[in-house]
């Protein structure tokens, strides 16, 4: 990574009027995107993410904040000027040109290289994706996923600073979305340009990025790896949007070394590794394969919490255990079926749920 | 069994109606484009072909000028019809149906009325030349009426939303994807227009040339009424020919020769500049 960041956006706000009202898409974002990483606007449709990356392509121009590419201020700058190349969604690929043509399209505006040049970079490039062969095809004559790659290579060859990609993978079924989340980790790696990337799929923002934006109503609610808004979600929205997460919430009764424990009465309490002082309403996430599920009160300084199974749903390599807590929260449990022949419990049991402190986390604390 | 007849059954009335109404007319007039005689004494089929031969001879240079005006008059519309298509199919953002329906409002007045109105418009001292010659702008001799001028603009005005609206299909079904596209790969707007926007809108401009040359090529009615003696069109002729001399064998003959120029027009015009040639020759 050098020093300049790819990409920067300063107070970008996006207001739209339509039938005389006004309406923000965008709330004040601030983002700085290193080079080379690979970067994912995760959120919920009209959260804004497309919005914001629209803006960074040129398509839309900011009602107020700077947007700068390699530092440069580039607002006002029509997208054809921009040296960043997107991916649409759906595809958008020329219907009346060749696989070939759709690729040297934009090396042949910019009349950098001549002709042979810009037939081998096209040929290498197609190489790169895989569609070697398939030069003289019409992309109405290709499976979505080969059009995908399409587009992919027809933005790529042109080695722009950056590749902006609107939910590229939303139109492809699960198969083959997987598999090209793994071509496209291995393509960026490969060209080791920065990839924005817009989604609203989180667990395919999760398995790509190096970092990600979560967004929610025109603004960032949590930035970090993915490991980070997984683990230690920010906000509630966040905790609620990544994964499933089990939301408890109590007063903070005492204190005990480094954690603040919430006593939920004589056997069941909540730990959370947390600063908060006696008295402190917190709200507690924890994922639920952290959880461990038993018929029995385990020993240990965890939290302990009880309850009756709800519901079992057998997943194959996983079971899940939905448990309404003695507080009336409703829990899931996720336990792996490695060791487990049958059910550990089943629909009406009452358990015993139980985790380490490190995985509660306090949202905001 | 029954869902098999279903399409037959749904062609059926259409199929009567054209085979009643087109194709029974149509062999009557193949057979009185060869009879000979007056309609006085009356006709009799002898397969005179010298009918088709003689129109040619006599009416050759009128076929000439309709194909001539056709050209002139498509080619106006064109100009015309492109920009605006366009303008309505991406500028007109919700208000899209009123250009539209404003486009389209001159044809719910009659087509005769339309071009008659032209006539006191532009009339040698009608309100606009009128007004002109007042102010001293055009010399007192100056006339439009009468011109083939004139005549090419009435075509162009009667017959511009068949160009239009065939053009506006297309555009309005163009992706804006594919123009954004264009643009984030380095396209300025004229290469986005010249390599993108117009090729995938050709389809449309092929219809619309078609549906627009055919209908002004066979035109009488504006030169009749916005033209002189010398603009005298092949539909003209057949007009006279048919409700004035009543020689049906001639007016016959016309009639399917300039059918078949403009059906080998139209054949030659699809192979020369068919939908996917059509795609190959914008490429580069």
């Amino acid at each position: 990574m050098t020093d300049t960041p790819a990409i920067e956006l300063a107070g970008v706000v996006k207001e739209f009027t339509s039938h005389g009202e006004t309406v923000q898409a965008v709330k004040g974002v601030d983002l700085s995107i290193g080079e080379g990483e690979f970067f994912s606007l995760l959120g919920p449709s009209g959260c804004g993410k497309t919005t914001t990356m629209r803006m960074v392509a040129g398509f839309d121009e900011p009602t107020s904040g700077r947007i700068l590419l390699h530092g440069q201020d580039v607002v006002g700058v029509p997208p054809n000027r921009r040296d960043v190349n997107m991916v649409f969604q759906s595809y958008a690929l020329f219907p009346h040109l060749s696989v070939a043509e759709n690729v040297a399209f934009g090396l042949r505006r910019r009349k950098k290289a001549d002709k042979r040049e810009i037939t081998r970079r096209v040929g290498e490039m197609l190489e790169v994706v895989g569609l070697t062969g398939r030069e003289r095809r019409r992309p109405s004559e290709l499976s979505g996923g080969q059009q995908q790659r399409v587009a992919l290579a027809r933005a790529l060859v042109n080695d722009p600073r950056a590749l902006l990609l609107d939910e590229p993978l939303a139109a492809l079924d699960l198969k083959l979305r997987q598999s090209m989340q793994v071509e496209l980790k291995r393509i960026q790696r490969e060209v080791g340009i920065t990839f924005v990337f817009v989604t609203h799929d989180q667990g395919e923002a999760l398995t790509l990025s190096d970092r990600i934006a979560v967004m929610n109503d025109g603004r960032v609610e949590q930035l970090g790896t993915p490991r980070e808004v997984y683990e230690r979600p920010g906000t509630r929205f966040v905790a609620g949007f990544i994964g499933t997460s089990n939301l408890l919430s109590g007063a903070v009764t005492e204190r005990s070394g480094e954690h603040a424990v919430i006593a939920l009465g004589p056997e069941e309490r909540i730990v959370v590794p947390a600063g908060a002082a006696a008295g402190r309403e917190l709200e507690v996430t924890v994922r639920p394969e952290k959880i461990d599920l038993g018929v029995e009160r385990p020993p240990g300084p965890g939290s302990v919490l009880r309850g009756t199974v709800t519901e079992v749903i057998y997943l194959g390599t996983a079971t899940n255990y939905n448990v309404r807590t003695s507080t009336g929260a409703d829990v899931v449990v996720f336990v792996q079926n490695a060791n487990n022949a049958n059910d550990i419990a089943v629909r009406g049991d009452s358990v015993w749920l139980s985790w380490e402190p490190r995985h509660s986390y306090a949202i905001g604390a | 069994m029954r869902s098999r007849l279903t399409p037959y059954l749904m062609v059926l009335p259409g199929g009567l109606w054209l085979l009643a109404f087109f194709a029974v007319p149509l062999v009557l007039m193949v057979s009185f484009s060869l009879m000979t005689g007056n309609i006085i004494e009356g006709f009799e089929q002898v397969f005179r072909w010298q009918n088709y031969t003689e129109g040619l001879e006599l009416y050759g240079d009128k076929f000439v000028r309709s194909l001539w005006y056709g050209l002139l008059a498509t080619t106006a519309c064109l100009l015309l019809a492109y920009p605006a298509a366009a303008w309505i199919a991406f500028r007109a953002g919700s208000r899209k149906s009123v250009y539209l329906l404003l486009l389209l409002l001159p044809f719910f007045v009659s087509f005769i009325l339309r071009t008659v109105s032209w006539k006191f418009v532009l009339a040698d001292n009608g309100i606009v030349l009128g007004t002109l010659k007042g102010w001293g702008v055009l010399p007192d001799g100056f006339h439009v009426l009468g011109t083939t001028f004139a005549v090419i603009a009435g075509l162009t005005y009667n017959f511009l939303p068949f160009m239009v609206l065939p053009i506006y299909v297309a555009l309005e079904r163009l992706d804006p994807r594919v123009v954004e596209a264009a643009q984030d790969l380095y396209a300025s707007r004229t290469q986005t227009f010249l390599r993108v926007v117009l090729p995938l809108s050709l389809p449309g401009v092929f219809a619309g040339v078609v549906m627009t040359f055919v209908p002004v090529s066979a035109d009488y009615v504006n030169a009749d009424v916005l033209g002189g003696p010398d603009n005298v069109m092949i539909g003209n002729v057949i007009w006279t020919e048919y409700f004035v001399n009543n020689d049906y064998p001639t007016a016959s003959a016309l009639s399917f020769t300039m059918m078949a120029i403009l059906l080998a027009g139209i054949f030659l015009y699809a192979r020369a500049l068919g939908t996917e040639d059509v795609l190959e020759a914008a490429k580069r």
